[in-house]
Order: structure tokens, then C-alpha cells, then sequence
């Protein structure tokens, strides 16, 4: 005989928690969709509309003045190359050693000084870095540079490398130091060929992930690399890059420049993705090299 | 711990004292870890510290090559003396120190790198041997720590692809390489299965 009040219990346990599994899993399952969406809306528009005005010209060709078919954004392709070369050049030593530095010596008032000013550095916002560099470098060289844009991007660069840097060589485990330290290596040495050898994948994922970052930057290019419609690798002379030239084309009155901007806005993305997948690469093995 | 629980057992007639220690007292911080210990320890023999865990065997050994140094707020006190020279002197090179007196830690701790490059560690840095040297260096060293035959197919693989108890004997090995006056063995068959242990204790006694 079931009890009268059988009624008024809670539901039986099992059931309950079958109930709370099955909306919690739709919750989280729906949550993280709407999070793709965005994105994946995003990459098939910028194809649709950046395919069709995709060909060998764009490519190997410089932009065609306005009402002239044709033309490409060659020499912005292999500006944004040579401007994440310089950004690197600045970011990459500065980012890792500072990483280092952080990680092995940082315990300290000046550490936790240097990790405040890079989380600041990087929450500045980049048209600010842009004016930081135009009086910098524009202003005493007398004219926009394809190097004022380097080093505006270098500057981008830093925290975000320092910091992951940071990190990555602090998750290395102390017993690997100790090891080499125990073998009467020095303390450099322990860390430029051990520690740095364990860090070296989740080092080379923060270089690309910062650099994915800054080669769609925009803002702090416009007035330190400023654009060029000409061919231009002198470092002394402005400079053409893709994100300023899709902003220039985009909002230009002119069709045939606005589909240019999409496609170019289409090869900035696909660099950005592969990179981002050349990062993941790196990491796939991190699991085992980090016990 | 106090200095009684310590106690060294010879196996052989006693030769010359390689280690004595005086005093030996060692803080974390506030916490005392070991006090006033007084021990001599004789060279060519194997002497072995007994005690229940957290007694202060890791820490006793890690003063004797100076590995405390690395942590944050430590403090030694009194002296140790190897070869009747006290290391704990401000003038002692540490790194120097710790070449003469090796550690094979509680845990494998093999480089994320290859067999051979684990082995060779030692050695090049220390620019003891390269070339056809090297590579006999590391075959002897391999084969002092009984592990040559498992491995001398796989020098190129990384070692952290060996087994638990292949990658505690290639830390011998790597140990081994660089030829040192005294080898410091923190449990190094607390995390490994029997035969690994009987290995590795067969190692020890040569």
C-alpha cells in the first residue's frame, strides 16, 4: 500500500536528477551554439561577398585607380607581411624575455609592477597606441613610416606574449629545473634549455595568437603606416596593409572598390584562421609535455 | 627530526668521512624541518636514511647539495662539510657543488626532449665529451644504469615515451653522465613497481 501522502513527496531522486542533468545539458549545449553563431554567420557573409571579387589580380596586382576594372591589393598583402615582420622584430624579444624575466625573477615589487603595466598595455585601446606612436616616431621623422606602424603593432604585441609567456613557463614543473639544476647546470641555462624547451609550445601558441591579434589591427596603423597606393617596401615611407585598405575601400562611394574590400576582408580572415589553427597545432602535444 | 632517527648503517670497513655534518638545523619559514642534526656519511659505501614520511629525509638530502637554496624563505643552519670543506660558506660555487653531488629525484623528472639529449644534458654543458665521445659516454652511462638494452633502438625517441620505471633509471643514466663524487637518491622507487625497484637497487650497489 502506497502511503496517502506518496503525493506530496518529492519527485523520486533518479528522476529528478535525470530532469536536471537533461536541462542543464540543453542549457550549456544552446549557450555555446549562440556562441558559434555570430562566427559562423560571420565567415560564410564575409566568403559570399569577398568570393566573387577573388581572382590572380588581387593577388599579384596594385589597386586600379577609381573607375579603371580591375586592380588587386598585392602591395597591401605584402605591407601587412612586412609590418607583422617589424612588429615581431620589437614584440616577439621584448614579449619573451620579459616573459622569462617574470617568471623566473618576478617574485618581487618590480614584477608585479612590469605585470600590472603589461594588463594595462593591453587594455589600452589601439588608436591610442596609434597617437602614442605618431608623436613617437611620425612626428620627429617628418612623415608616416612603414616603421611608426611596427612599432605601433610591436607594442601590441608585448603584453600579450609577455604575460602568456609568463604563464606557460611557470606551468613548467618545478621537478624539471630542479633536474637540471641538480646536474650543476646554471641558472640560464636551465632556463634557456629546459624550461624554454618544455614552455616552447604554449610560447610559439601566445607569438600566434598575438600576432592573429594585430594583423587585423587598424586603428594604430592610420596615422603611423597611413596607406599607400603604390608598391612600397622602403621602411622609411608609408606603407599600404589590408586593414587600412579595406577601411578605405569600404567606405568609399564606389561598387567595384567595396567589393575589394571584401575580399580583402576575406584573405585577412583566412589569415587570421590559420594562424589560429597553426596554434592549435602547436599546442595539440602540450598535454604530455607538461606532466 | 630529531638527530637520532637518523641512524647511517655501513655495510663495508669504514673508509674516509665524504660527508660530516654539524648542526644541521633547516627552516621553512617559521617551520622547522630539521634540528641539530650531526651526521657522518663515508665514501664508496651506501648509506641509507630511514624514517617515516615527513620526517625530513627529502629535506636532509636536499641540504646536502644545496637544492634547498631554491625555495623561497628557507634558512639553513650549522655546517656540512664534503671533504672536510664546509658548502654552506658564501664562497662555494653552488653549481660546481652540484655537479660533484648528483640527486635522482622521488619522481622521474626526464627532459621533454630525446633519450640520447636527456643523457648528453650533463655532459655538454659541462663540455665533457662531443662527437664519437659523447656518443660512447652516453652508451656507458646507459648501460651503468642497466637500460642500454631497452633503449638503444629508441635514442632518438622522446623519453618521455619510456615507461615510469625506464624513465627513473634514464635519470640515473643522465646522473651517471656526468661523473659525480656522490649520487643523493630521494626514494627513487617510491612511484615505481617491484622490478623497476630491484633494477634500480642493483644499480645502486655497484
Amino acid at each position: 500500500m502506497t502511503s496517502p501522502l506518496a503525493r506530496y513527496r518529492p519527485l523520486p531522486r533518479r528522476t529528478r536528477r535525470l530532469l536536471a542533468n537533461g536541462l542543464m545539458w540543453a542549457g550549456t549545449t544552446l549557450c555555446a551554439a549562440a556562441a558559434l553563431v555570430p562566427l559562423g554567420f560571420l565567415l560564410y557573409y564575409v566568403a559570399a561577398q569577398g568570393l566573387p571579387a577573388i581572382n590572380l589580380a588581387f593577388f599579384t596586382h596594385l589597386p586600379a585607380p577609381v573607375g579603371e576594372p580591375g586592380g588587386g591589393m598585392a602591395n597591401a598583402i605584402v605591407g601587412t607581411l612586412i609590418l607583422i615582420g617589424l612588429a615581431s622584430l620589437l614584440g616577439l624579444p621584448v614579449g619573451i624575455l620579459g616573459g622569462i624575466y617574470l617568471a623566473e625573477f618576478g617574485g618581487n615589487r618590480l614584477g608585479g609592477a612590469i605585470r600590472f603595466s603589461a594588463d594595462v598595455l593591453s587594455g589600452v585601446p589601439s588608436i591610442v597606441i596609434g597617437i602614442f606612436v605618431y608623436a613617437l616616431v611620425v612626428v620627429p621623422m617628418h612623415r608616416f613610416s612603414a616603421l611608426a606602424g611596427g612599432v605601433a603593432l610591436g607594442i601590441m604585441m608585448i603584453p600579450t606574449v609577455m604575460r602568456t609567456s609568463e604563464e606557460l613557463i611557470r606551468l613548467v614543473p618545478t621537478s624539471l629545473r630542479e633536474a637540471a639544476l641538480a646536474l650543476g647546470a646554471t641558472h640560464p641555462r636551465t632556463v634557456f634549455k629546459v624550461v624554454l624547451l618544455a614552455a616552447r609550445a604554449g610560447v610559439i601558441t601566445g607569438v600566434l595568437l598575438a600576432i592573429a591579434r594585430i594583423a587585423g589591427e587598424t586603428a594604430p596603423l592610420l596615422f603611423t603606416a597611413f596607406g599607400s597606393g603604390l608598391w612600397s617596401t622602403q621602411l622609411d615611407q608609408p606603407i599600404a596593409s589590408l586593414p587600412v585598405q579595406v577601411f578605405t575601400y569600404a567606405i568609399s562611394p564606389y561598387q567595384d572598390w567595396q567589393a575589394q574590400a571584401w575580399a580583402g576582408a576575406l584573405v585577412l580572415v583566412t589569415i587570421v584562421l590559420i594562424l589560429s589553427a597553426a596554434a592549435r597545432y602547436a599546442t595539440r602535444g602540450r598535454m604530455r609535455t607538461v606532466i | 627530526m630529531p638527530s637520532d632517527s637518523l641512524s647511517p648503517r655501513s655495510h663495508q670497513t669504514a673508509p674516509a668521512d665524504k660527508f660530516v655534518v654539524r648542526g644541521l638545523s633547516f627552516y621553512y619559514g617559521r617551520f622547522q624541518a630539521l634540528r641539530g642534526i650531526n651526521l657522518a656519511i663515508r665514501e664508496r659505501q651506501i648509506t641509507a636514511l630511514i624514517g617515516p614520511s615527513g620526517c625530513g629525509k627529502t629535506t636532509f638530502l636536499r641540504a646536502l647539495n644545496r637544492m634547498n637554496d631554491v625555495i623561497d624563505g628557507a634558512r639553513t643552519e650549522g655546517a656540512v662539510l664534503l671533504d672536510s670543506e664546509d658548502i654552506y660558506q658564501p664562497h662555494v660555487d653552488v653549481v660546481a657543488l652540484r655537479r660533484r653531488v648528483g640527486m635522482v629525484f622521488q619522481r622521474p623528472n626526464p627532459f621533454p626532449m630525446s633519450v640520447f639529449d636527456n643523457i648528453a644534458f650533463g655532459p655538454r654543458i659541462h663540455g665533457l665529451a662531443r662527437g664519437d665521445e659523447l656518443d660512447a659516454l652516453v652508451e656507458r652511462s646507459l648501460r651503468r644504469a642497466a637500460l642500454w638494452e631497452e633503449v638503444k633502438d629508441k635514442l632518438r625517441d622522446s623519453a618521455l615515451s619510456l615507461s615510469g620505471g625506464q624513465q627513473q633509471r634514464l635519470c640515473i643514466a643522465r646522473l651517471l653522465a656526468v661523473d659525480p663524487d656522490v649520487v643523493l637518491m630521494d626514494e627513487p622507487c617510491s612511484a615505481l613497481d617491484p622490478i623497476s625497484t630491484l633494477r634500480i637497487r642493483a644499480i645502486a650497489s655497484n
